[in-house]
């Protein structure tokens, strides 16, 4: 096997992606060639800094108030209520602030109910309303 | 931090067996019945790898964070319809594919100011010679992280999903939607590209 074809094949390799015949090969090659090998080292160490890749983490409670989202968007669904997507990002926001009141408390929130038909204020407490029956 | 229960290693051809991952199909089942406590135990396992290989693609914290949360909402809506055709955690990975792919089309559209992703010409990078060894090599490392932001964003998707996710060529072929021949060389690509980075760096370059 030339360095040209092993070079090439090298990063197969490494991610165990070659057939047996051909990985032999370049095991082979690898074992005989120092430029070849130096490739392979190197190949290593950049997947070791790719594992070092800086990682983002989401809320602790992410899964949780997706989880109520997607009850909500439920209720919306079989309901008679139809609420744009755009505002349910809007919502969402507010979901999370009251959430404590929702929890806390078993009684319906009709009580806070008191918003013209079809405002915002409307809107938000009918789709908890009904999300909380749900 | 979840991680994606492992397959052993590839098997050359990349057989595909629906069987090693009957727990995320059971759950599955349970989210398009809408379960949702078992959406919930499947947001948790998935969400970090999720985030992260978006991430990966927008590079943008919050944007990240907005897609992910779309990319359940669509788990949550597709659940019912879902054909146990491959792993569950491949069409996770698509459905964040495709969403990932719409957003860097819409900021292009906009205008966005992008990044230039080139590497630049390798001998550009060399640097002045450092006294001690351990600075160069953090430095390196430094540079080598900046330079894996700056790979192309399929590069950098692909090498994430085969490095850091475990993927095979033939699932991460189909998560980005490309033929087996175009993952492999995307990974040989952003390697290579990165190894003329250290190799400028190191001041012996073959
Ligand atoms: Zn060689």
């Amino acid at each position: 096997m030339h360095c040209s074809k092993a070079c090439e094949k090298i990063s197969a390799y490494l991610d165990h992606e070659l057939d047996s015949e051909l990985s032999q090969q370049v095991a082979h090659h690898i074992g005989q060639c120092d430029d070849c090998r130096e490739v392979f080292q190197d190949f290593q160490k950049i997947n070791a800094t790719v594992r070092e890749w800086p990682k983002i983490e989401l809320a602790p409670d992410f899964a949780r108030q997706l989880g109520r989202m997607v009850e909500a968007k439920e209720g919306q669904a079989t309901g008679r209520l139809s609420v744009p997507w755009p505002l349910w990002r809007f919502v969402q926001s507010f979901i999370r602030l009251l959430d404590a009141t929702r929890y806390s408390s078993a009684q319906t929130l009709d009580e806070f109910n008191d918003f013209p038909p079809f405002s915002m204020g409307y809107i938000y407490f009918k789709l908890l309303d009904q999300s909380g029956r749900g | 931090m979840v991680v994606i229960k492992r397959q052993s290693p590839a098997a050359p051809g990349g057989n595909e067996s629906a069987s090693m991952e009957d727990i995320d199909f059971n759950t599955i089942k349970a989210i398009g019945r809408g379960d949702r406590s078992a959406f919930e135990l499947f947001v948790k396992k998935y969400q970090n790898p999720v985030v992260n290989f978006i991430f990966r693609y927008v590079r943008d914290r919050f944007t990240a964070q907005d897609l992910t949360q779309e990319v359940f909402l669509k788990v949550f809506q597709g659940a019912g319809e879902f054909e146990p055709r491959g792993k569950v955690s491949n069409w996770v990975f698509t459905i964040a594919f495709n969403l990932c792919a719409n957003e860097l089309k819409r900021q292009k559209r906009r205008g966005y100011p992008y990044p230039d992703l080139s590497l630049g010409d390798p001998a550009e990078l060399e640097c002045p010679a450092h006294d001690q060894a351990g600075t160069r090599k953090k430095e390196l490392e430094e540079d080598l992280m900046a330079a894996l932001d700056r790979l192309p964003e399929n590069q950098r998707a692909a090498l994430w999903l085969r490095v850091n996710e475990d993927l095979s060529y033939l699932e991460i072929s189909q998560v980005l939607n490309i033929s087996l021949a175009g993952v492999e060389s995307l990974i040989f690509r952003a390697r290579k590209q990165l190894r003329q980075l250290m190799r400028g760096r190191n001041g012996s370059s073959p």
